[in-house]
């Protein structure tokens, strides 16, 4: 009877962890009879508590089931005329001794969270910028792209004296261009260009032509894109007039 | 690709996720068939499993590199990690149901546990433990639960089959029958 008080005294959340809890401190085995047998300790418990109790439906669902068994204990002739399965011990008992199971297996997990081994992942990485080169570049590119970025550096650093070096006067270039073309019916450009020291030359030498052009003392014309630049001195009749 | 080259792509990419992995993601990314990838991941297990401070977590077809559960207290010491609060009594019956029995509804959990359970099943779910999986089109209606490879992280073991009597306690009819034994001998 002691060990039934403490039951009275415990919070169950539910009617099988109480169910159990009386059958077990009576030494019973989980069966129609011995559940018979607890039936008055359980109803006392949920009667005591009844406004309380968070899972009322179900504890009164099993008491009645409690008190079903109990009856065909007492009277084994009783008849009620019920096929529910619902409403037959077995499964009441069978469900007890699957909750049961589940209960040991919690335990089991309680004691694993507790025994302190555990694993532990790492945070992903969360690549912001990815250095992405085009397909194909090797360390070896790079190398040489590196050296290359360096070799410019250095001719900044030498820029000054190139400067001083290179004078290229585009009014020089203009009258130099004039005058050929007033002595040529025709000019190819890139012969204007042939003897050229440098890409810097080459590219006053078109200023010039441009000069020229603005100036209204030239005719150019271009047969195709990037193709050669024919012009000569403005006032000439065009090859295509004659 | 030989095995040892596809379990070693399979190791570095699982390091720089730090997530879990699917077994596709895994073959997409090294070209390899999912047969392959299954091998090799059953071979880099293997390896890890020589003492190394890794090992492969896995959960249907998902898998994650994580430490070795032996070394917690190191990383715990290292990283000065406070275990989190104990699960209430309630939490834990519902969190073994689902470890075992998973993927489960709410209603299959409330049938055993005899109980409601949508408050045991929501703190699993915000602990990470448990989590949603199975037929989402069909709203919460048709929400399973199954646990989460943090469990598996938490509690120290690789793969779910490790729990122990995880044989007989995964399958409805072989629980009843080993209660009707355990009540024969009472």
């Amino acid at each position: 009877m002691e060990d039934y008080y403490r039951v009275k005294l415990e919070q169950f959340e539910g009617p099988f962890p109480l169910l159990l809890a009386l059958v077990e401190r009576k030494k019973l085995g989980i069966t129609t009879l011995s559940l018979a047998k607890v039936a008055d300790q359980y109803l006392e418990y949920v009667s005591e508590r009844e406004v309380s109790l968070p899972n009322l439906v179900e504890f009164l669902s099993v008491a009645s089931r409690l008190l079903l068994l109990k009856s065909r204990a007492i009277l084994p002739t009783l008849d009620l005329d019920d096929e529910d399965d619902d409403l037959s011990g077995e499964d009441l008992e069978l469900k007890l001794k699957e909750y049961r199971r589940y209960r040991e297996a919690a335990g089991h997990l309680l004691g694993m969270f507790r025994g302190g081994r555990r694993s532990y992942h790492r945070a992903p990485i969360h690549f912001v910028r990815v250095f992405s080169p085009a397909s194909g570049v090797s360390a070896e590119i790079l190398r040489g792209t590196f050296l290359g970025v360096l070799e410019s550096v250095s001719d900044i650093e030498h820029a000054e004296d190139h400067a001083i070096e290179e004078v290229v006067s585009l009014d020089e270039y203009v009258n130099l261009l004039q005058e050929r073309v007033s002595r040529a019916t025709k000019v190819v450009f890139s012969e204007v260009i042939r003897d050229s020291r440098n890409v810097v030359e080459v590219i006053v030498s078109f200023l010039a032509l441009l000069e020229l052009v603005r100036r209204r003392s030239a005719h150019t014309d271009q047969e195709i894109l990037f193709g050669e630049i024919h012009f000569r001195q403005a006032g000439e009749p065009s090859a295509r007039a004659l | 690709m030989d095995i040892r080259e596809a379990a070693s792509a399979i190791e570095s990419i699982l390091f720089v996720s730090g997530d879990p992995v699917s077994m596709r993601h895994l073959s997409q990314s090294i070209g390899i068939t999912e047969n392959e990838t299954e091998e090799a991941k059953e071979y880099l297990k293997a390896q890890l499993q020589k003492g190394r401070g890794l090992v492969l977590l896995e959960k249907r077809g998902s898998v994650l590199l994580a430490t070795r559960s032996e070394n917690a207290p190191f990383i715990e010491a290292s990283l000065r990690i406070e275990r989190e609060g104990p699960l209430s009594r309630a939490a834990l019956e519902t969190l073994s149901i689902v470890a075992y029995r998973g993927p489960v509804s709410r209603a299959e959990v409330e049938s055993i546990r005899g109980v409601n359970s949508t408050l045991s099943l929501r703190n699993l779910l915000l602990r990470g433990l448990v989590e949603r999986s199975g037929d989402v089109s069909n709203g919460n209606k048709g929400a399973r639960f199954s646990v989460s490879l943090q469990f598996l992280e938490s509690i120290g073991i690789s793969d779910i089959s490790e729990l122990p009597d995880f044989e007989s306690l995964s399958q409805p009819e072989k629980v009843e029958k080993q209660a009707d034994q355990e009540a024969g001998l009472v």
